[in-house]
């Protein structure tokens, strides 16, 4: 830490002009107090082993300004489906513009305008969802986030396209920080679908410390993607908080492709009985990148499933940290869970860092870990050269069968296919950051 | 189902047999710790120069050093200031036949099961007796000194053999460590000491006996085993303690050191008083064992039957630092009551082709709360390590946990790692079948424990596979046979 000025004054400086915050004027005072006080988290944190924030921390930022971009950029993304429900974010804006809303039924619109169309919903919602274990960013965020997502299904409503939320930093000269506070709420037997995407257009080092509630409704059945892809100039800190309803299913899916150091904090709360949740990850850290992946599922109440499935290939002098941590309160019986964190190392400068957690206090559950680290079979490598496939292509197979299981669950072709091309194409050597580019499509090049 | 909570309340209620307390007038020394208390520990010895010296930069380190908390343990911090740190029996000049031993120590230890003189002659185990801090009787010395095998206590050691002290004492545990390390080098009293040279393959099992003995005195062991080239050792240590109302402090350093092709096999079964069942009382074991396979080829193995103390906190690592050793950790480990573990292992691979396997089965009853955490590392210069852990967990009651940790960093492409862990409770379906082949609930329950745990009670030498057992049943009783 630097002696003259510390980070969390640095970073309240950067707020010093602004006003319109989500928080209200009379709570600010509070919560500007808890983040000064707040501490950057470091490898002595348990939950945050082998964090690094020195490279976030390097640079100085400027605070992202609204702006405007051109939609042939947009269009020209492989997975997007013009005709679709969006929200776009541009430094963490809300740019209406862009945005487009399809079904009239639902509320597409952004955390900040919520506020003042539906406070009702808005307000049973945010910030409803506790956290006890703040650190330096969770303050950051809750002091002084602006702008954000929102996205309200009513009850009995299907959505079937699936809600494309666009996250673009785009910065003229200098690097940019943003947050946003996404709010995506489900009510009673509804459904939908959400891909969460990160871009950037940025050469500049960029830094997004961002937030999303997802509040599943009973019985309802949420699909939320996230794609992290914003270049190697940039850090992010992901939180996604969960809360799951009687009955309610809500699968999540993680693809990390880039960013130099990403963090990506899953808390879901099992809050009532039959709840279920999936949720999958692929990380791909090539370089120096680091990308930390951390999940807590709590089963608070009984009869509730959960399934954690996060697989990494990591190259070169890259780092990877996986924690799943199970809770099972007690009194949480017949939890069923299943958690599994399998990573392949490419090089010998690669580390993988890997923690399966389990905490039981319920003796009528079926709970399951596991944990793999290791190389590619050298057997079925072996087995397919004799069968005259080269090397590298063998390697290619190989590592793309790895990790098709989770490319397979993704239920939307699209999506799937852009996920598979970018795999495809870094597995064959291509720079990942060419790769991220949002210029850069199957059918664009 | 009523037979069942019978069953369980049988168990919870279980008191500890071994609680009794051995009336030996001891020299006490007064409550506290400071350097003149280190210095009159060191004088009373009869230490050398450089271990005043140790234990005095051990401290100054220990006295910065705040006590870790990241264990998933509740439990109220030792007050530091009042443990008195020196306790030994009074009448202490070296016996040359049982005969003179204090019969009251030797009715102890009758008590316990361990009668000595059986064991001199029918089992064959030298048997290096702690009475509190203080080692009382060597039985074998003389077979062990034909083959040139040092198994003294270390405070012998420390007389007599400076320059393997100098050169092995703290050098896989250094006093920097961490806090209870520190504070175990600064005060440690006693403790076992064994060197095995070149080329010698030790007949016997050797085994030590520590018990605590003095009110409110905390032990702090410290046991050192060296395998020279190409020797083999297995070495026993068990622990029993009289019962207590108040929180004794138990902080053990163990350091194994195996040469080129030698081998270390180190059991230990514990039993320190594990508190009453509204979990007063009982021993807090924060314990630092480590053993390092220094040279090629060498083999650590670990096995554990932890029983005992109302709070364990304990690692038995091992640094793989030879190209192609080989490091096994098995462990039992059983909570009831009020009882809080918080126990696994650490596997440090750094040679080439080093290979560990992990096996740890927790039982928790009661109220009680039973952590695996388990660190298995990989280092860059470790081509070809492998590790395979496996940690299973049973819960039986409703009320207690049951947590795994495991720490999984892997630095080298060409290492495979893999871990699995289950938790589960006793089926139902299981106890069925068992029925139906015409055994009661209680003989169904005892059966499928035993079979939980035999992977690891089998790799027990069979002198302490029965005593582990017996131990097994006690915490169990009413249910293992």
């Amino acid at each position: 830490m630097k002696d003259t000025k510390n980070e969390n004054i640095i970073f309240a400086d950067l707020y010093k002009n602004e006003t319109d915050f989500l928080i209200k004027e009379t709570e600010k005072k509070k919560y500007v107090e808890e983040f000064l006080k707040s501490k950057i988290p470091d490898g002595k944190k348990e939950n945050w082993r082998k964090f690094n924030s020195k490279p976030i921390f390097r640079h100085k930022y400027k605070l992202g300004k609204k702006a405007e971009l051109d939609f042939n950029t947009i269009k020209s993304m492989s997975f997007f489906n013009p005709d679709a429900n969006r929200i776009v974010l541009i430094n963490g804006f809300f740019n209406e513009k862009l945005s487009f809303r399809k079904n009239e039924e639902i509320i597409l619109t952004s955390t900040k305008k919520a506020k003042i169309e539906y406070p009702e919903i808005f307000y049973s919602h945010f910030r409803k969802i506790k956290n006890n274990d703040k650190t330096f960013f969770d303050a950051l965020n809750e002091s002084f986030s602006q702008d954000g997502a929102f996205i309200f299904v009513p009850d009995n409503i299907s959505v079937k396209e699936p809600i494309h939320i666009l996250h673009f930093i785009i910065s003229s000269n200098g690097n940019i920080f943003s947050q946003t506070e996404n709010i995506i709420i489900a009510g009673k037997n509804s459904s939908l679908k959400i891909i969460h995407s990160y871009h950037s257009l940025s050469r500049d080092f960029s830094f997004n410390n961002g937030r999303t509630d997802i509040f599943a409704g009973k019985n309802s059945a949420t699909e939320y993607y996230i794609f992290e892809g914003e270049g190697d100039t940039a850090a992010h800190i992901n939180n996604i908080n969960t809360e799951q309803e009687k009955n309610s299913y809500l699968k999540s899916n993680i693809v990390t492709f880039c960013g130099s150091t990403v963090r990506n904090n899953f808390k879901i709360k099992l809050n009532e009985e039959h709840a279920k949740t999936e949720i999958e990850g692929i990380y791909m850290p090539d370089k120096e990148q680091y990308i930390d992946n951390f999940v807590e599922i709590s089963h608070l109440k009984s009869n509730c499933e959960s399934k954690q499935l996060f697989k990494g290939v990591i190259d070169n002098r890259a780092i990877s940290v996986f924690t799943g941590k199970v809770y099972v309160a007690p009194g949480a019986q017949k939890t069923n869970s299943e958690q599994s964190n399998k990573n392949l190392l490419l090089t010998d400068y690669a580390k993988a860092y890997s923690r399966p957690q389990l905490e039981i206090y319920a003796d009528d559950v079926a709970c399951s870990h596991g944990s793999t680290t290791g190389q590619l079979d050298d057997e079925a490598l072996f087995y397919m050269r004799t069968r005259g496939i080269p090397e590298k292509q063998a390697k290619t197979m190989l590592t793309s069968a790895f990790l098709k299981d989770i490319i397979e669950n993704i239920s939307t072709e699209s999506y799937k296919d852009y996920v598979n091309f970018l795999i495809n194409g870094r597995l064959k050597g291509q720079n990942p950051e060419t790769l991220c580019s949002v210029k850069l499509c199957p059918s664009c090049t | 189902m009523s037979k069942d909570d019978k069953i369980l309340k049988d168990l919870e209620s279980k008191e500890y047999e071994a609680g009794f307390v051995t009336d030996i007038e001891t020299e006490v020394f007064p409550k506290g710790l400071n350097e003149d208390i280190i210095k009159a520990l060191s004088r009373k010895k009869e230490e050398p120069e450089f271990m005043l010296d140790f234990r005095l930069k051990a401290f100054r380190y220990w006295k910065e050093q705040e006590e870790p908390d990241w264990a998933l343990l509740k439990y109220e911090k030792p007050e530091f200031q009042n443990i008195s740190y020196y306790a030994a029996p009074k009448n202490k000049p070296k016996y040359n036949s049982l005969d003179e031993v204090d019969p009251e120590i030797i009715d102890t230890f009758n008590k316990l099961g361990v009668p000595l003189e059986e064991q001199k002659v029918l089992a064959g185990v030298a048997v290096d007796v702690v009475m509190d801090s203080v080692s009382v009787h060597t039985t074998f010395q003389k077979t062990l000194e034909d083959l040139g095998i040092i198994f003294c206590s270390i405070s012998e050691a420390i007389r007599e053999h400076p320059e393997l002290i100098k050169k092995y004492l703290a050098s896989v545990v250094p006093y920097r460590d961490n806090f209870y390390a520190a504070l175990n080098s600064a005060v440690f009293t006693d403790g076992s000491f064994a060197y095995i040279p070149k080329g010698v393959r030790c007949p016997v099992e050797l085994s030590t006996y520590f018990r605590i003995n003095q009110a409110n005195t905390g032990q702090f062991e410290r046991t050192l085993v060296i395998a020279d080239e190409g020797s083999y050792v297995s070495y026993l240590e068990g622990c029993t303690a009289p019962q207590r109302d108040e929180n004794q402090l138990h902080a053990a350093v163990v350091e194994l050191i195996a040469l080129k092709d030698a081998e270390i096999k180190y059991s230990t079964v514990q039993n320190w008083y594990p508190g009453d069942k509204n979990g007063k009382g009982g021993i807090y074991n924060f314990v630092t064992k480590r053993g390092i396979c220094k040279g090629d080829n060498s083999k650590i193995s670990w096995t554990q039957v932890e029983t005992g103390s109302a709070v364990t906190w304990k690692y038995p690592s091992t640094i793989l630092k030879g190209n192609n050793s080989v490091s096994e950790f098995y462990s039992v480990a059983v909570t009831n009551n009020y009882q809080q573990a918080d126990t696994g292992t650490k596997m440090i691979h750094v040679g080439k082709n080093t290979k560990s396997t992990i096996i740890s089965k927790g039982i928790s009853l009661g109220k009680s709360n039973n952590t695996y955490r388990g660190l298995v590392d990989i280092k860059k210069s470790a081509t070809g390590a492998r590790n395979y852990s496996q940690c299973d967990s049973l819960l039986i009651g409703d009320k207690c946990g049951a947590h795994t940790f495991p720490y999984i960093d892997v630095d080298n492409s060409s290492a495979i790692v893999e871990h699995e862990a289950t938790t589960s409770k006793i089926a139902e379906d299981q106890i069925f079948y068992c029925n139906q082949r015409g055994l009661d609930t209680e003989s169904a329950v005892s059966l499928i424990v035993n079979g939980f745990a035999k992977e690891v009670l089998s790799k027990l030498p069979m002198e302490f596979a029965a005593e582990a057992k017996k131990l097994l049943s006690l915490t169990l009783e009413g249910s293992v046979g």
